[in-house]
């Protein structure tokens, strides 16, 4: 390292104009300048490099690429999912209905009617007998009658008592 | 100005790596020797003018010519420098420690610092100063450029340049006779 004797009362009116500080005391390796050269094209050919490849033909970056397959095949399962869907829970409703329907022609009024009976008590059913006289079947014979106690093994003794 | 008019013309023709490599070898050290100056350190700078450099490369399509390539080359340079010397500030801070006294030891230890001890001195000084008033000083006390010019580069009004650079010329200055005795 050189060394330059200042004064240092000179050097306290105005040292920076000397010239001499000025000239550049700072040095780089051999071949520096060549060598970053190349260290940047190969840096901005990477870069480069890189963009091509999260690129494809169509400019899109790869990411989205990769996606817009993924998220058309998503829709296009939903979309058919939906329609299916659709398809089975329509068709599923007519069949229940239809079913009903089928169900209500088969065994008509009487059966809902027998279904709402079996569903309340004796007491009720009593109330409702004596209020719709009209439902009762009174076309019963009384050959039927004794035929039914004559099945049902009910006594004689009980039988002789039945007034006609 | 005869370099950037042709590595404009060849960047238009299409001949992109050409105009670049004019660029470079035209630039490379007068940018390089402002950023070693403004960060001491010969890596640093190594760091900071390739990152330049591949800045350069990415702004050249919206270069509009409107100042030279130098004048850009430059504010891309500083930018990029003043950027790093605020971080390096911020996590010395962090750290509690102070960036401006890491660099003189830099300074001291560099292999590739040449220059006597008055240079050092001044290195050391300069150092010291806050990283805007550093590049105002190193353009206009070791390139020489005009007010004018700096402002280009700076984006800052001549007049303010003018007080700045005075502030930092009166720093260094006083820096430099305070430590008249330390080697």
């Amino acid at each position: 390292m050189n060394c330059k004797n200042y004064d240092t009362k000179n050097e306290s009116d105005d040292i920076l104009k000397d010239m001499h500080l000025r000239e550049n005391p700072y040095e780089v390796p051999e071949g520096y300048f060549d060598k970053m050269e190349s260290e940047v094209r190969d840096k901005i050919r990477k870069e480069e490099r890189l963009e091509e490849d999260t690129e494809d033909m169509s400019g899109q970056p790869v990411l989205k690429g990769l996606l817009r397959p993924a998220l058309g095949l998503v829709f296009s399962f939903l979309i058919v999912f939906a329609f299916a869907y659709g398809i089975f829970a329509l068709t599923g409703t007519l069949k229940w209905k239809k079913n009903a329907a089928s169900k209500a022609t088969e065994s008509g009024y009487v059966s809902s009617e027998t279904d709402a009976i079996r569903e309340i008590n004796l007491y009720d059913y009593a109330q409702y007998v004596s209020e719709n006289p009209s439902t009762i079947d009174d076309t019963v014979s009384s050959e039927d009658i004794i035929n039914y106690l004559t099945e049902s093994n009910t006594p004689i003794a009980m039988l002789a008592d039945i007034e006609h | 100005m005869d370099n950037d008019k042709e590595i404009i013309e060849l960047y238009r023709s299409g001949e992109r790596e050409q105009a670049f490599n004019i660029l470079l070898r035209t630039y490379r050290e007068r940018l390089y020797w402002h950023i070693r100056k403004m960060v001491c350190d010969h890596d640093d700078a190594d760091d900071l003018l390739q990152s330049t450099f591949v800045k350069a490369w990415e702004a050249l399509p919206s270069f509009r010519g409107e100042s030279g390539i130098f004048t850009w080359l430059y504010r891309i340079a500083t930018n990029v420098t003043i950027t790093f010397l605020k971080k390096k500030s911020l996590s010395a801070t962090i750290s509690l420690s102070d960036y401006s006294s890491k660099l003189e030891g830099k300074i001291e230890e560099d292999p590739y610092f040449n220059g006597d001890d008055i240079q050092m001195r001044l290195q050391k000084a300069i150092a010291s100063l806050p990283p805007k008033q550093r590049n105002v000083f190193i353009l206009r006390y070791f390139d020489e450029m005009k007010y004018s010019e700096i402002s280009q580069i700076t984006g800052i009004t001549e007049g303010a340049l003018k007080a700045s650079y005075h502030h930092a010329y009166e720093k260094v200055r006083k820096y430099m006779a305070e430590h008249s005795d330390w080697h």
